[in-house]
């Protein structure tokens, strides 16, 4: 899903930024771009807000888009203006383990496989894919009812001396894209 | 005590000049073919009869044999670090070459664009795909990718499918590297080169392309490039073109809209998204036959393969070749 958002979906480079490159480093003016686009595109947001609670140093968090991005963007988004930690939602009931904070009407998800373009800025830096969806953008679709299996053939079916075993998946599904309108790739390099 | 496990695969395929890609299973460590087509040939040529090449070489070598021109013997072998054997684990995850700098006028202003540098290794007009970055003087393009064109060895080379006369100075100074990897998936995305003001607009494509036609795409064109009337809409791509040019026309009229137009290359430092296509995916066809189009006939689709990339050097176009590949496991 995360190679088939890097080759087809729509990108939107950061530009807010002050780091001399192009895409910039995020900042919330970036942010405001996507949600702005993905609000005028009536894209559906993935999670209803969080209500603030009577707790100290916490905050309400809106409705929200997903991003997925890379685990080094950790620090950038802490620098972003308005960023709310997870550890300062008001509850943490709806929050994900990827999760790192949010940002206006997005919520970061970040993954140490998190999508990056290497050399592809101005200055030949490595971009850093944020794909910020709405929800039902994007769908891996099964073919024919034919679901994931997971395969394992024990030594004594593998091989004459019954020595090696083997472990494998396969799966015939295809990623889509379902509203191309839905989701963005907001570009981004490190400050 | 282990025991020895040798597995081999063989196959066929007739050269046709270009780079020539197959299919591997994981793990294979040894790459030989032979020439069939001229098996017993006493040709005035030297065509490549024999080649292989191993995974420990480095990316691109190779040994080879040509062929006695008017004999049917072989000469003596051949070693080449370009255009030979390359062994891709994941074709989608290749590194990009080293960054390399441009020289003299770094891009000039032409159609084709020509980058000046005096280092063009493993660049093969038509097939490579390079990365231009931190152009002083022509910073719109850096970070863009282009299609290589002509090549002339330790000069120079073109960005085929970028006419950049329009631009107000050549570039002074910066680099290129060669990407090596494509999107794993197609159809991909693509920058825009140029659009033309027409009732049917005519889209150039600054890597080569891919589509078909009856593919849908999106059109994004920020505001910076001045065609801003087309940016968003969506367009079903009517005819394509390819080799030469590089184009798709879309059935979008726009021969009202303002000209599409690179900034500026201060405005590019200071920030841009770059003009660029989207596929959308169907191509579907309602019909009689088929009222109800398959919608996922243009879906994305994985193109990445593990296995072997030929170079030109080590075949010869025309020729029917036997391949066989090897690896051996002690288990």
């Amino acid at each position: 899903m995360r190679d088939m958002l890097a080759s087809t979906a729509s990108f939107i480079n950061c530009t807010g930024g002050t780091n001399g490159d192009n895409p910039t480093e995020i900042t919330r003016s970036d942010v405001d771009i996507v949600v702005r686009t993905l609000r005028g595109n009536n894209a559906y947001s993935f999670l209803t807000g969080v209500q603030g609670e009577d707790r100290f140093g916490t905050a309400p968090v809106r409705d929200a888009y997903f991003s997925l991005g890379h685990t080094d963007l950790i620090g950038q988004l802490d620098n972003v203006t308005g960023f709310i930690q997870k550890w300062n939602y008001p509850n943490q009931q709806d929050t994900l383990d990827a999760e790192w904070g949010n940002v206006s009407n997005i919520r970061f998800l970040l993954s140490s496989i998190g999508s990056t373009t290497a050399n592809a800025s101005l200055l030949g830096a490595t971009v850093y894919n944020n794909f910020v969806a709405g929800r039902e953008a994007f769908a891996a679709i099964e073919q024919d009812g034919y679901s994931a299996q997971f395969i394992y053939r024990p030594p004594i079916y593998d091989g004459p001396l019954a020595l090696n075993a083997s472990v494998g998946y396969k799966f015939a599904e295809v990623p889509r894209i379902q509203n191309d309108t839905w989701v963005f790739n907001l570009r981004c390099t490190l400050a | 005590m282990s025991s020895p496990i040798n597995a081999q695969l063989t196959g066929t395929f007739t050269s046709d000049g270009d780079t020539k890609n197959i299919s591997l299973p994981s793990g294979y460590t040894s790459f030989r073919m032979i020439n069939i087509t001229d098996i017993g040939s006493t040709a005035a040529n030297t065509n490549v009869m024999r080649a292989e090449g191993t995974s420990s070489m480095a990316a691109g070598s190779g040994l080879y044999n040509p062929k006695t021109s008017g004999a049917a013997t072989l000469a003596l072998e051949v070693s080449t670090t370009t255009g030979g054997f390359t062994f891709i684990s994941d074709s989608a995850a290749r590194l990009n070459g080293a960054a390399v700098a441009t020289s003299g006028t770094d891009i000039n202003r032409a159609n084709p664009a020509v980058v000046s540098t005096g280092t063009t290794t493993n660049l093969v007009a038509g097939v490579s795909v390079v990365r231009m970055i931190n152009n002083t003087g022509m910073f719109q393009v850096s970070g863009m990718d282009f299609t290589v064109g002509t090549v002339i060895a330790s000069t120079s080379f073109e960005l085929k499918y970028l006419d950049n006369t329009g631009f107000a100075a050549d570039s002074t100074a910066g680099f290129y590297r060669i990407v090596n990897a494509d999107p794993r998936f197609y159809p991909r995305a693509r920058f825009i080169t140029a659009i033309t003001q027409a009732t049917s607009a005519v889209i150039t494509l600054s890597v080569t392309h891919g589509y078909t036609v009856g593919q849908s795409v999106r059109i994004n064109v920020p505001s910076a490039f001045g065609m801003t009337e087309i940016n968003g809409l969506l367009g079903t791509i009517t005819a394509v073109t390819s080799g030469a040019t590089n184009t798709i026309t879309v059935d979008i009229d726009s021969s009202g809209f303002t000209a599409f137009a690179f900034p500026t290359s201060a405005t590019a430092a200071a920030g841009v998204s770059f003009a660029q296509v989207v596929p959308v995916g169907e191509a579907a066809i309602n019909s009689s036959s088929q009222a109800y189009g398959n919608l996922l006939d243009d879906a994305t689709d994985n193109v990445s393969f593990t296995g072997i990339s030929i170079g030109t050097t080590v075949q010869t176009t025309g020729k029917l070749y036997q391949w066989f590949a090897n690896k051996a496991t002690a288990i």
